[in-house]
């Protein structure tokens, strides 16, 4: 009988050996794909790691350009990818693998002359045929940032290998400044290792293959991937701009979001510079350790309640402006966010912003007036406001503890709700599950107001999490509409001005502040000139530009 | 024979079990609210991208359809595609399930012979100096969360005196053992690649004991108690009287009945740890299957979610039946009276 039980005992232990055998078997016998890049799984970087930037983040990454839309997405990106533009560290947007361009009279087609010296990390020339392809994936795709183009670009075409033409569907302004946000792919090496797939004859474009590769020409390749631990590339010799030779060898990216341990690993020198979501208190912490700096960089976020304005009580514009006059923004910027600013609907650091709209002040005689007008006047109370933040940013609660405080004053019944991102974004998706106000820090793609505007508050963004107001106004749509395809510089950024004081008067959203990254990064090491900035590009992900780093 | 029928058994109603459990997570998944789509391709993505989401995953069928769809890949260890790491679930489970079993295979040995050894030491004299230590410490162990003593560990050996790494499973600097089981250590020692072996072993020190603390005070305290209850037994006053040496009395006589509680607590407690885990490895960065879990119900990945609550589920039930063939094992009883006692 001990017997059976020791043989049954043993077939089961069997059993969970071939298990892990399966688990920890190599996909061997699945088809090789063409890799002529050199990203290998297993390899380690063989370059000296004394100028190496360490940072923490939130993995895993979206690494096919034409899917990831994150912060750390596009730090990626802007390393390992060139763009037709580049913008620099103030927002001015220069040429960069384009050198020159022109725009048709009717403003529906733009020419691009290309260099044609630039290579990508396996070896093979960047040319136009790359640039057109890169387009027509994205639009094809319709992920990650292809939303900047799919409603005005028709398609790219390569007319010879320096020059490529965009024909677009509608005149759009601000084109050009959205190609910061096209990275240039290797057509050839990316069809290379497509797989069968939704799109045809191109399979699945490569999308497989570029989730965990890159097909890149920008100053650092990917040396290696674990999807969910960390992702490390090196510095790609062959880059055709100058490197100075204190610049980092590489960088690698890891898994980290425990506060103790990101604390641990910067006093180690384990970590370089850590991501933007430290509470005050860690930072606070950070910034007692020798060598470690806190940076204040402003990269175009703002610091916003979204309040629902289809759904009771924040459905009254006099409860919503009453709201925002309850607001105590100078303890906000005082004690919850020290050092920051005031803004309003749009950051300062956007081309467009109005510096002189105004500014709901903190007056509790004002917010009483307001809820005097307001249809629910006789009792505030009735309607509870639910207040929902992200439960990754435990600072955000201060401020909604701001305004429960004072609204109680008043009568007004304020709850306060941590909730995980991705029931915000579920939340987000019909006008009753969506909260009376959600906290959020907005920011975007291309350094003109437009970008937010369009993003922030036209109608085409109901129902996603990039809009919790359900605005909804059918004259801002058209105004915003008529600012993107307008060609004019200058009328264009006059227009935005304009659509900023519309938006104040119908107070869809409490602009709390100009919310800064802040990061603790080891300043003993090596100077960063995106720290020490006035002025910062309003582009997510720009401040992690590495190549211009110096180690000292 | 009877106990190998008894086993069959137990099988069959596993698999009853496990059809209902896929029933139910499958259902759960799908009635959390949200546009599957737009959690997986995000808020910005086009709505012919979504579409086209959609229809690639059945997603506009009816549920009893939808449920057939994915039981008949589920059998074949085809649970779809992540939303965050756009690879196939079961790909993911492959690389992160073996890490997360590396380091409860070692909780798992700190318990056995923590938790047994000291149950058995601190019951031979008990109100001495050993039980009253143990006992203090035992209520220190079961009241601090693992994620505590990770902290605490971190703090110890990587902030103060740099004796062990701080996150991952293996140094960037060392290069990973060619894979055969998926253990780094196992994998380390079988190809000769003992740097990775070691450098392994390192990383899983801090997390594994972590994660082992509370069950050693669990299992000591259960093992003392238990063995204290033999002890009164008249068997052993003969074993006594008859001049059989102390300690082989407790070691071998005592023991064998009084472990069976601590073996079925340890042994649930390894299967819970599956999915437990997430705080220590969220610690120490640990890359591994119940971290994975706790980000996919975050980001509301529900492929992803239903993959690793069936592959716990498959846990327990594999984990069970050995605690009922061990338990038969230590206990002649219940083997002949096919499990009832």
């Amino acid at each position: 009988m001990k017997k059976r039980i020791l043989m049954s005992l043993m077939c089961i232990l069997l059993s969970l050996l071939m298990v892990l055998g399966s688990c920890g078997k190599s996909e061997e016998t699945e088809k090789e794909p063409v890799t002529d890049t050199t990203v290998d799984a297993d390899a380690t970087p063989e370059t000296s790691k004394e100028k190496w930037l360490y940072l923490n983040a939130s993995l895993p990454l979206n690494y096919d350009p034409a899917v990831g839309a994150s912060s750390v997405d596009s730090s990626i990106m802007i390393n390992v990818y060139d763009n037709l533009v580049f913008t620099e560290i103030d927002g001015t947007v220069i040429p960069h693998v384009a050198t020159e361009w022109t725009e048709s009279e009717d403003g529906l087609s733009y020419t691009f002359k290309i260099r044609d010296d630039i290579k990508f990390h396996n070896g093979d020339p960047l040319d136009a045929y790359d640039v057109a392809f890169s387009m027509n994936r994205a639009l094809e795709i319709g992920q990650g940032f292809s939303y900047l183009w799919v409603n005005y670009v028709d398609r790219a075409e390569a007319t010879d290998p320096t020059t490529v033409v965009f024909y677009l569907n509608k005149t759009y302004g601000v084109f050009v400044s959205t190609l910061t946000r096209l990275s240039i792919l290797n057509e050839e090496l990316v069809m290379a290792n497509k797989v069968d797939g939704p799109y045809g004859e191109f399979g699945d474009y490569g999308m497989n293959w570029l989730s965990t590769n890159d097909a890149g020409s920008g100053p650092y390749k990917t040396e290696s991937i674990n999807i969910a631990e960390n992702v490390t590339c090196s510095k790609f010799d062959d880059y055709w701009m100058e490197w100075d030779e204190n610049a980092p060898d590489g960088f690698t990216f890891q898994a980290v979001n425990e506060t103790a341990t990101v604390r641990t690993m910067l006093g180690n020198k384990e970590l370089s510079i850590t991501d933007e979501w430290q509470t005050q208190d860690s930072l606070n912490a950070m910034a007692e350790i020798d060598g470690v700096e806190v940076t204040n960089i402003y990269s175009g976020a703002v610091a916003t309640f979204e309040m629902n304005t289809k759904k009771a009580p924040t459905d009254c514009i006099h409860f919503r402006k009453c709201l925002a006059y309850l607001f105590d923004y100078d303890t906000a910027i005082n004690y919850v966010y020290p050092g920051t600013k005031r803004t309003g609907p749009i950051s300062a650091s956007y081309e467009g912003s109005d510096p002189d709209v105004f500014l709901y002040p903190f007056d509790k005689a004002k917010a009483k007036e307001e809820l005097e007008q307001s249809k629910y006047a006789d009792n505030p109370g009735e309607h509870t406001v639910e207040i929902h933040y992200s439960a990754d940013v435990p600072d955000e609660e201060k401020l909604a503890l701001l305004l429960q405080e004072a609204a109680a004053e008043l009568g007004i019944n304020v709850t306060i709700t941590a909730t995980p991102w991705s029931t915000m974004i579920a939340n987000a998706a019909t006008i009753e599950s969506t909260p009376s106000i959600s906290v959020m820090y907005p920011s975007d793609s291309y350094s003109e107001a437009g970008s937010v505007l369009n993003l922030r508050y036209h109608s085409a963004t109901t129902g996603s999490a990039l809009q919790f107001e359900w605005l909804q106004d059918e004259a801002i749509d058209t105004e915003i509409e008529a600012a993107l395809g307008e060609q004019d510089k200058d009328k264009r950024l006059s227009m935005y001005k304009d659509i900023q004081s519309n938006l104040v008067e119908a107070c869809p959203s409490i602009w709390v502040l100009e919310w800064p990254e802040q990061r603790a990064y080891r300043a003993d090491l090596f100077t960063w000139p995106e720290a020490e900035a006035e002025k910062n590009a309003p582009i997510m992900g720009r401040c992690l530009y590495f190549r211009t780093i110096k180690f000292k | 024979m009877a106990g190998f029928k008894y086993i069959l058994k137990r099988m069959a109603w596993s698999i009853f079990v496990l059809f209902g459990l896929s029933i139910l997570i499958f259902c759960i998944a799908r009635v959390i609210p949200g546009d599957t789509a737009t959690m997986a391709l995000g808020s910005t993505a086009s709505e012919h991208a979504k579409e086209l989401y959609r229809e690639q995953n059945h997603l506009n069928e009816p549920l009893p359809v939808q449920y057939f769809y994915w039981i008949g890949d589920a059998v074949r260890g085809n649970f779809g595609n992540s939303t965050q790491t756009k690879r196939p679930v079961a790909t993911d489970i492959k690389e992160f399930l073996p890490a997360t079993l590396e380091l409860i295979a070692f909780a798992a040995i700190l318990e056995i012979i923590g938790g047994i050894g000291l149950g058995v030491l601190t019951a031979r004299k008990p109100g001495g100096l050993l039980d009253n230590s143990v006992r203090v410490t035992s209520y220190l162990g079961i009241a601090t969360p693992s994620f505590v003593w990770g902290i605490l560990f971190m703090l110890i050996f990587c902030h103060w005196t740099h004796l062990l790494p701080t996150i991952g499973r293996l140094s960037s600097n060392i290069v990973p053992p060619k894979n055969i089981t998926g253990l780094y250590v196992i994998d380390g020692i079988l190809t000769g690649n003992t740097a990775a072996a070691w450098d392994a072993f390192k990383h899983i020190i801090m997390p594994g004991t972590a994660l082992a603390l509370t069950g050693i005070a669990q299992s000591a305290r259960m093992t003392r108690a238990s063995m204290l209850d033999n002890m009164d037994k008249d068997y052993v006053s003969a074993e006594i009287a008859a001049g059989i040496p102390m300690r082989r009395v407790m070691w071998v006589y005592v023991l064998r009945p009084s472990a069976i509680p601590a073996v079925s607590m340890i042994a649930l407690d390894i299967a819970a740890m599956l999915g437990n885990a997430f705080m220590v490895e969220q610690v120490f960065s640990y890359p591994g299957v119940s971290k994975y879990c706790l980000n996919a119900i975050l980001n509301k990945d529900l492929n992803a979610v239903v993959g690793v609550v069936l592959v716990i589920g498959v846990s327990f039930l594999l984990v069970n039946i050995m605690v009922d063939i061990i338990s038969a094992f230590l206990d002649p009883r219940i083997r002949l009276q096919g499990g009832t006692i």
